[in-house]
């Protein structure tokens, strides 16, 4: 953590010291400190197995460690764990509807405590409303897609105002079209500022387009944690590298922003890019090398980003070659042995490279 | 080991189905066993329970391998019944009223009074009606007169029996209408009422025969014996609806030839040190009529009638056993239902054994059951000092140990069938513990209720538990079942069938109840 980041940070308000989960002899998790401030959308990153949701379960105190401590607030132990039943919220990977409509269903926690009947009834419409699933109200809980059950669970939860909001794997198990929905629909649950979030996640875009602060878990520890820039830029491992994807970045300037996507301006050309920022402002750019498209001639395709380039080196990496490239800019495309012989790849060379604009990610500098 | 939906086919819907088939085969058994190798002897529990029964057919068999005898032990009431509906070639019987009655309207023929015993009155040897000092010549009227004074507690057969008539003969004599609280009525053989009234502390009228054999495991004193009104005689009738009437001749000859009588007169010497049975000088009286007549009453309308009339004995018994059901069925829910939902949601050191229990005795057999409770529950038990036997209380322990394990495994697998973090889940949304429970038991809830109600058919429609430790007493433990039995041993298919159908309709509303429960979604949450 740096002081730049603590100085700006909010106060805490959960707080997990030596937090130890076992399973007979082997370590789920072992975390010796992690923190959630208020407000801010903190995501856990990790492959699957890493122990995401076992470290949200103990963070939320639904699950007992074996070791260390929570502090919510100014509480530990079971005044925090009641502390915590009362103004957070979890939503699983798997969310239960119980048997009976999606009313009840997002009444329920409501319910559980105590709140009066009309206003219930009125916050529970509200929140079905915000999640889109207003329409559901009377539907049996049962009769749900899979998406609107997810959302259903998420209104449940945000119908309780709490001031954590706890998220696991809310789009692991949803196709696709129903998942960048959902998303975005969460990026505006997630941001409202008004509850901080912990979002436990597979998937880098999903943490890094949502989180302001990572921490990335493998085998049960964390490995690295920060601003998704900070991870992006300097992974501390190729663990890391290859879980944020971060390897290489140039600079930029904004020219537009709009639809969640930047236009930016860099060696004279112009690229689409993921981020959020103002225009004219500087931004970095940050990309894997894999995700560059090489080609021999013009390809007219989905990506984004079209530019000529020439080969300034091919060097063997294994299996795969390393490539530098230069042209609007200096890159490094990574691509397997038997492309570069198709390719007829040699230093001099000039080659066409395509990236998708969801593969440049934006960050202010 | 876990049984899911095993509710669907709750195993007491086989012992509905089971009365059914029997209401339904015993009327339509009124054709007789064409059989002429074997000859039907409906004969009283009381000669069967001194075991002369058994020494005579084997003495019979091995002179006339060529035909068997298949002896139906039973009450005089009912033999006389199996004798006129023809279920019966030959009867054995000690009722002469009703034997008279018997062969008078043409159901019999060719009566011989052969044997006697006698009755006595026995009882408990504090004698609380101090019949030992009575000096009467008559002794039955008056020992029963000083009974009903004394208020002393009675046990009588109830059961239409030769015994039990005999009883109500001198009842008449003594001018009492015996009823109140003092008067059981077993409505059982003479073996299990002696055994009640033992366990009862109660008087009883017994032959001296049963009384005698079965003395070392009773409780009881003879406390008035001798006089006219107690004198015992059997009578052997041929039933002219009998399928083999051949067969009839043979064994009755037989029973009246040297061979049998030699048996009867020393029968009992050598292990009780007197004989149990005498003989009666007779002659041969010839055969009156031969007119074969059948069993004509419709049952049917019968039954219908007494539902539809508010009969006080069929009410009285559907009330009895809604309420000993009900009662069990209440401490079976309270204590299966918490120890399955234990068993589900908690992981403790003894819980793998526990579960092993529990779904041993989903495979009680009810009949071992009532034999344990009984044992227990006996004077000799160790809960004997309770005085639980033949008593409410001991059919409803019998019930809630066969209920109670049924439940607790019902509702262990339908919280195990809920997935497995709905309490966790709970709990993110805010529940405390014991809400997180009771919503993962709401998620089980039709599976609980089909538990709940699938016990309560299984306790209101047995029959061998609720015998053994009820006793089938009128008023106190006789039910639906029980009497079913009783009723059509006594030959009194309309209050059989009236009770079947009561019995049957709670099935039915039981599994509506069920079935629109699960159809429904669901309602207000009562967490909240």
């Amino acid at each position: 953590m740096t002081s730049r980041e603590a100085a700006l940070a909010p106060s805490q308000i959960l707080v997990g010291r030596d937090l130890r989960v076992l399973a007979g002899e082997k370590i789920l998790l072992d975390v010796t400190d992690v923190e959630v401030r208020g407000g801010e959308v903190l995501s856990i990153l990790g492959p699957n197995g890493a122990g995401k949701s076992t470290l949200l379960r103990v963070l939320a105190m639904l699950q007992k460690p074996d070791g260390g401590v929570i502090r919510y607030q100014e509480a530990e132990g079971a005044a925090a764990d009641h502390l915590l039943r009362r103004t957070s919220a979890f939503v699983f990977q798997r969310p239960h509807l119980w048997a009976g409509t999606v009313r009840e269903n997002i009444e329920l926690g409501l319910r559980l405590r105590r709140h009066p009947p009309d206003s219930t009834r009125r916050t529970a419409e509200e929140a079905a409303t915000q999640l889109g699933v207003g329409e559901l109200l009377d539907r049996d809980a049962r009769s749900l897609s899979g998406g609107e059950a997810q959302r259903v669970a998420i209104a449940r939860a945000m119908a309780l105002e709490p001031e954590v909001l706890f998220l696991d794997e809310p789009a692991a198990n949803l196709d696709v079209m129903a998942r960048a929905a959902l998303i975005e629909d969460l990026e505006h649950v997630a941001r409202d500022g008004r509850h901080a979030t912990v979002l436990a996640t597979h998937d880098r875009a999903d943490a890094f387009s949502l989180a302001d602060r990572v921490i990335v878990l493998r085998d049960g520890r964390v490995v690295q944690s920060g601003r998704p820039e900070d991870l992006f830029e300097n992974p501390a491992d190729p663990f890391i590298a290859a879980v944020t994807g971060a390897e290489l970045s140039f600079r930029a300037t904004v020219e537009q922003a709009r639809d969640g996507l930047l236009v930016v301006r860099s060696s004279e050309t112009e690229f689409t890019v993921v981020g959020s920022a103002e225009p004219g402002a500087d931004v970095k750019v940050a990309y894997r090398p894999e995700d560059l498209f090489l080609s021999r001639v013009e390809i007219h395709a989905s990506p984004r980003n079209r530019f000529e380039a020439q080969v300034v080196e091919v060097r063997p990496a294994g299996s795969l070659l390393r490539v530098r490239l230069e042209g609007s800019g200096r890159w490094v495309a990574v691509i397997t042995r038997a492309a570069g012989d198709e390719l007829s790849l040699e230093v001099g060379s000039r080659i066409w490279v395509q990236v998708k604009a969801t593969a440049l990610h934006a960050f202010p500098v | 080991m876990r049984i899911r939906h095993r509710a669907k086919f709750p195993p007491w819907s086989h012992g509905v189905i089971a009365v059914t088939l029997g209401l339904v085969v015993g009327l339509s058994g009124c054709s007789s066993n064409p059989d002429t190798d074997t000859v039907v002897l409906g004969s009283t529990t009381s000669l069967y329970d001194t075991g002369l029964l058994e020494t005579l057919v084997a003495a019979f068999e091995a002179e006339h391998p060529d035909l068997k005898v298949r002896v139906l032990s039973v009450g005089t009431g009912q033999a006389l019944a199996l004798g006129r509906r023809g279920d019966a070639d030959l009867l054995l019987v000690h009722a002469p009223p009703a034997e008279r009655e018997f062969t008078r309207s043409g159901h019999g023929r060719s009566r011989v009074t052969f044997m006697r015993n006698d009755f006595v009155i026995a009882g408990p040897d504090e004698d609380p009606a101090g019949l030992r000092a009575l000096d009467d010549p008559d002794r039955g009227p008056t020992s029963l007169r000083a009974i009903a004074e004394a208020g002393a507690s009675f046990v009588s057969r109830g059961d239409d029996s030769g015994t039990h008539m005999r009883e109500r003969s001198m009842w008449e004599v003594a001018g009492i209408a015996p009823a109140g609280e003092w008067y059981m009525e077993a409505g059982q053989g003479m073996g299990a009422s002696l055994s009640l009234a033992s366990e009862r502390r109660s008087y009883v009228l017994t032959d001296r025969s049963t009384l005698t054999v079965l003395s070392d495991v009773l409780d009881l004193e003879v406390l008035a014996a001798g006089g006219p009104a107690l004198e015992n005689l059997y009578s052997v009738i041929e039933t002219t609806a009998g399928a083999n009437p051949d067969g009839a001749a043979r064994l009755r000859d037989w029973l009246l030839g040297e061979t049998a009588l030699g048996l009867i007169r020393v029968y009992g010497e050598e292990r009780y040190g007197r004989p149990l049975f005498s003989l009666v000088p007779f002659d041969l009286e010839s055969a009156t009529t031969d007119v074969r007549s059948r069993f004509t009453i419709n049952p049917f309308r019968e039954a219908w009638a007494l539902l539809t009339s508010a009969d006080t004995y069929v009410w009285e018994v559907v009330f009895r056993s809604l309420s000993i059901s009900g009662a069990a069925l209440f401490l079976a829910t309270i204590i299966g239902l918490p120890l399955g939902a234990m068993l589900a949601l908690s992981r403790f050191r003894l819980r793998s054994p526990v579960v092993a229990l529990v779904n041993t005795g989903l495979a009680f057999p009810p009949v071992v059951v009532g034999l344990a409770v009984y044992m227990l529950l006996s004077r000799a038990g160790p809960l004997g000092p309770l005085g639980f036997l033949y008593t409410p209380y001991a059919v409803i322990l019998a019930q809630v140990i066969l209920a109670g394990p049924y439940i607790a495994a019902v509702t262990l697998a339908a919280l195990d069938g809920v997935p497995p973090d709905v309490r966790q889940q709970a709990r993110g949304l805010g529940a405390n513990q014991w809400q997180a429970i009771l919503l993962h038991l709401r998620e089980a809830r039709a599976s609980l209720v089909a538990a709940v109600a699938a016990g309560f058919g299984a306790v209101i429609s047995e029959v061998g538990a609720v015998m053994i430790v009820g006793g089938n007493l009128l008023g106190e433990t006789r039910v639906m079942t029980t009497a079913i039995v009783l009723e059509t041993r006594r030959g009194n298919f309309g209050i059989a069938i009236a009770l079947g159908m009561v019995l049957l309709a709670i099935a039915f509303v039981i599994n509506l109840a069920l079935m629109l429960f699960n159809g429904r979604g669901l309602r207000r949450p009562a967490l909240a």
